[in-house]
């Protein structure tokens, strides 16, 4: 008797559990949700929603889906995110189920007008939602237009966004592979700046109209830092067309055939100031940037140029910031130790001795240097934002000076603080020819 | 009332009377007379269980030329004797005379016959004969397995002449093995002891016997090795089957289940094997092997958990070898249970624990079921079960039908009629694959049962449910005892020595020196020599 009582104690507390059980086609999958604001500042929401439809296996042998038929689309307006999202529902026949969202795009309308946090809040709050996904700023294109764009390689689009994301950090050194959780406690920190991903469109329109975003995009370069040489817009063209063909390797044919389609790559990294958006970096800084914050997984640099060019390949970054006061001067002492492989040489360049090797690494060391201390100084300068999270080093670990140096100079109290820049480059081997001929 | 009646007993038709009325004169019971010197001699036997041929070769002969034999060696002295006399009646033909003869020693005739019958037991050519005592043993029991009573006067002799009614030694059918001996157990008591004795010709290997069920009287031996087994556990185990009052035994099921009575559990507590290797393997660890009459099982106890996923075929393989099927049967034993809770507790409750790619692909496949996932999983594990059901109940012939019909009825058919997912086919499937593994039929369907168990919980509560429904799986092991012993051991009472030998590797056969303490008190099994 003893024991049906509490079996039927345990059937009591359990069955409540029936309320939250959901058969999977009752479920449509969110991977994406793009956030922008309309003319009369009402929140304009996308909802990228993967189609679970069970494809006629009846039909042609060929096998090829057309890429419209993997996703849908939704759209919303509403005065919050939480109101447009229900809306949806009112056109979509399932409930909208954003436990496995990849990407959450800000446009840059919102990202500047809004309050980031206030745009997450819904996100953070919501119980059904998980924290690993990826925030991303849509440069130069409103997130309803990325959402459209469907990948040939991956039938789930913000799955590939995200991929791209990732092996772009890993493998480049441009954005940052922070999710959700990362950039909430980014934000909530006063002394740390949040830095957020951008992506862009390839292809926006028709091949007219991209030549014509090269051309605002140099200029838009040009407007950005003056002290920066055509090389920079060389390299970062040089860059780009690398980027789009690790993209599009596979694509390429299906490109040819079908003219030119739309595709999504990685660009630079965003920043913000006081939780708005306030402007982006370079695409070469993003790496420099990387570095710094010890988070470079890898990347290219190329020292010198043409015959004495030298590309090197990171194998391991290692970087230590430490906060020092001296004669009452905020110095930090930056040590970046970083090991290479040597990919890439030009003529000129020889591997005979040991002296050419460390000759080599030390050109190295100053080429790094020279670009950090750059980087830095721009940031001081143009960028007027603490990219580096100069503040959060004081107060980790000098806390109480971080009081009296934000005290003291207010808000711009980074642009005091004082960098000793030191790099320490190695090549563990020449590469792997040695002696063929 | 019928003890009296066998003490009034004065002549061998009272007997042949009392047995008569007895077996309500079936048609099955054989009398016979044999007629030597005018004196009758009964011979009463069971048609169905005793042998013609013995019978009349040996019993009926041997009688008979035993008596010829006493006789004619004292016709042979009287002649003798006669011829010495030189009597004056000479016309008297020799014949005559020893007609007359005759006459005068049948006086003594009656005394001479018990003389020869009790010469019997040495004249025979029949090993087994015994002089039984009414009054103390059940005559029946004799008779219907399969002895000849030889009736004289109120004294009774036993010859086994048994017919032979079991099948040979054959393969075994429910636990079959790659490699190993191959023999099994059958219906016949004494062989199936044989069996084992063949394996252990030790003096110390014991066989106790007791006769248990009021009606069919079945023979269980108790068998150990003197010096291994605990006497303690030997004593436990003769006192519950003494207790046994039943009125028949069937098979070696009915003794595990009252044997088993104070454990509540759905897991066998006993090991029941058709193969003496695995019993003589028990045995030598310490454990009692019970052996009944007519079932083709052995029961060993006591069993731990462990016994029923290890199997004794990994001692005839590679040592080293042996680790990985050990550790995909661990797998597999999981498998069983909890893939279908999982898999519905997944894609009912807890979506977001899936990858977003599989969650799709599960998505697009439940595309038009129309029953929830749960539905979906009793359907499909009912009809399997239904399918293995039949499988072991139907004729040999119609298998193959059967598993065409099962595969299409339970495979394409059922998917592409929208009845159920792929995805649950290859659910079921591997359970059911998983399941397989284990050859004890009581242990498969006690794994069923807790994939009901956890099924029923997942369905309810999710991953939640499924959590429950373990803890409440591993209670229940860690409550059950067999024969007093703990059945999670090794594990639930901790062990690391017997863990490292036996739970995932098995040990070389040169370095397992010792055996297990929980069993025995003599644990040296192999000795290094210098």
């Amino acid at each position: 008797m003893k024991s049906k009582i509490i079996f039927l104690l345990i059937i009591m507390f359990f069955l409540n559990g029936l309320n939250n059980a959901r058969e999977l086609n009752e479920l449509a999958v969110v991977s994406a949700i793009g956030i922008d604001l309309d003319e009369e500042g009402n929140y304009l929401i996308t909802a990228q929603i993967l189609n679970s439809k069970k494809e006629n296996s009846s039909g042609s042998g060929s096998g090829s889906s057309s890429g419209s038929s993997e996703i849908v689309v939704f759209k919303s307006t509403n005065t919050s995110i939480q109101s447009s999202l229900r809306h949806i529902i009112a056109e979509s026949p399932q409930k909208l189920y954003i436990a496995h969202m990849e990407l959450l795009l800000l446009s840059e309308k919102v990202a500047t007008k809004k309050e980031a946090l206030d745009i997450l809040n819904f996100f953070i709050r919501d119980n059904e939602g998980k924290n690993d996904f990826t925030v991303v700023i849509t440069k130069d294109c409103t997130p309803q237009k990325v959402l459209e764009i469907t990948t040939p390689m991956e039938s789930n689009p913000a799955k590939n966004i995200k991929d791209t994301i990732i092996s772009a950090h890993r493998y480049r050194g441009i954005g940052t592979d922070n999710v959700l959780s990362d950039n909430v406690s980014m934000f909530r920190k006063t002394s740390q700046t949040p830095m957020l991903t951008c992506i862009e469109i390839i292809n926006p329109e028709s091949s007219n109209k991209e030549e014509q975003n090269n051309n605002t995009k140099n200029k838009n370069n040009n407007n950005n830092n003056d002290d920066s040489n055509t090389d920079n817009t060389e390299n970062q063209e040089k860059s780009q067309e690398q980027e789009s063909a690790l993209e599009n390797l596979d694509d390429k044919e299906s490109k040819l055939s079908s003219g030119k389609e739309q595709n999504i790559k990685v660009s630079t990294l965003a920043f913000f100031k006081e939780e708005t958006l306030s402007g982006f970096l370079l695409e070469n800084e993003c790496y420099i940037y990387n570095i710094l914050l010890n988070k470079a997984k890898g990347g290219i640099l190329e020292v010198g140029k043409d015959k004495d060019l030298m590309v090197i390949d990171q194998i391991s970054s290692n970087t230590k910031l430490t906060p020092k006061i001296e004669n009452g001067e905020y110095i930090i002492d930056i040590f970046v130790n970083m090991d290479f492989n040597i990919t890439e040489t030009g003529e000129n360049i020889r591997f005979d001795s040991n002296d050419q090797m460390k000759y080599y690494e030390k050109t190295a060391e100053e080429h790094l240097k020279e670009k950090i201390e750059e980087l830095i100084n721009k940031s001081k300068n143009e960028y007027d934002c603490d990219i580096f999270s100069f503040g959060n080093v004081f107060y980790r670990k000098k806390n109480k000076e971080y009081n009296t140096l934000y005290e003291k100079y207010g808000k711009d109290y980074f642009k005091y603080i004082k960098t000793n820049v030191d790099v320490k480059i190695n090549f563990p081997s020449e590469g792997g020819i040695d002696n063929i001929w | 009332m019928e003890e009296n009646k066998i003490s009034n007993f004065k002549t061998s038709e009272d007997i042949i009377n009392y047995i008569k009325n007895s077996t309500f004169n079936s048609k099955d019971m054989a009398y016979r007379e044999i007629v030597i010197q005018n004196e009758k001699i009964h011979i009463v036997y069971n048609e169905s269980m005793s042998d013609d041929n013995t019978i009349s070769d040996f019993v009926i002969r041997s009688i008979k030329n035993s008596f010829n034999e006493q006789i004619f060696e004292d016709i042979d002295n009287k002649i003798y004797d006669l011829e010495n006399e030189e009597n004056e009646d000479k016309k008297i033909t020799l014949e005559e005379k020893i007609n007359k003869k005759m006459t005068k020693l049948k006086r003594n005739n009656s005394k001479e016959i018990l003389k020869v019958l009790d010469n019997l037991e040495n004249t025979i050519t029949i090993s087994k004969v015994k002089k039984i005592d009414l009054q103390k043993e059940d005559l029946f029991y004799y008779i219907f397995s399969g002895f000849t009573c030889i009736i004289y006067n109120t004294v009774i002799y036993v010859v086994s002449t048994r017919a032979d009614l079991d099948r040979s030694i054959s393969e075994p059918t429910s636990e079959k093995n790659v490699k190993g001996p191959k023999d099994a157990f059958n219906e016949n008591y004494s062989k199936n002891i044989g069996l084992i004795r063949k394996r252990i010709k030790s003096e110390k290997l014991v066989l106790e016997e007791e006769k248990i069920g009021r009606r069919s009287k079945t023979k269980v031996g108790l068998m150990y090795i003197e010096d291994i087994a605990r006497p303690r556990l030997v004593e436990y185990i003769k006192e519950k089957i003494k207790k046994i009052d039943i009125d028949a035994i069937l098979d070696s099921n009915y003794i595990m289940e009252i044997l088993e009575d104070s454990n509540k559990t759905d897991f066998p507590t006993m090991i029941s094997s058709e193969r003496p290797d695995l019993v003589s393997n028990m045995l030598l660890q310490g454990r009692v092997a019970l052996i009944v009459e007519n079932s083709p099982f052995v029961l060993v106890l006591p069993a731990f958990l462990m016994d029923f996923v290890n199997n004794v075929e990994d001692y005839y393989q590679k040592d080293s070898n042996v680790t990985i099927t050990k550790i995909i049967r661990y797998i597999a034993f999981f498998i069983t249970i909890f893939t279908p809770a999982i898999y519905v507790a997944l894609t009912t409750f807890d979506q977001e624990s899936i990858p977003t790619e599989l969650l799709l692909s599960f998505a697009t496949q439940r595309q038009g079921v129309p029953f929830p996932a749960y539905v979906e999983a009793f359907l499909m594990i009912i009809s399997f079960e239904i399918l293995r059901e039949g499988d072991f109940r139907i004729p040999n012939i119609g298998g193959s039908t059967l598993s065409i019909v099962g595969a299409l009825i339970l495979g394409d058919a059922a998917v592409n009629a929208g009845i159920v997912s792929p995805i649950m086919i290859i659910v079921i499937a591997i359970t059911t694959i998983s399941g397989l593994m284990f050859n004890d039929l009581n242990m498969a369907n006690a794994l069923r049962v807790w994939r009901f168990m956890t099924l029923i919980f997942a369905s309810i509560a999710g991953l939640v449910g499924v959590a429950v429904s373990l803890v409440l799986l591993i209670v229940k092991l860690a409550s059950t005892t067999s024969a007093t012993k703990p059945y999670t051991y090794p594990i639930a009472p901790l062990n690391f020595d017997t863990l490292g030998k036996y739970l995932i590797k098995r040990k070389n056969v040169s370095t397992d020196t010792k055996r297990q303490k929980i069993l025995t008190d003599n644990l040296t099994k192999y000795k290094v020599k210098e």
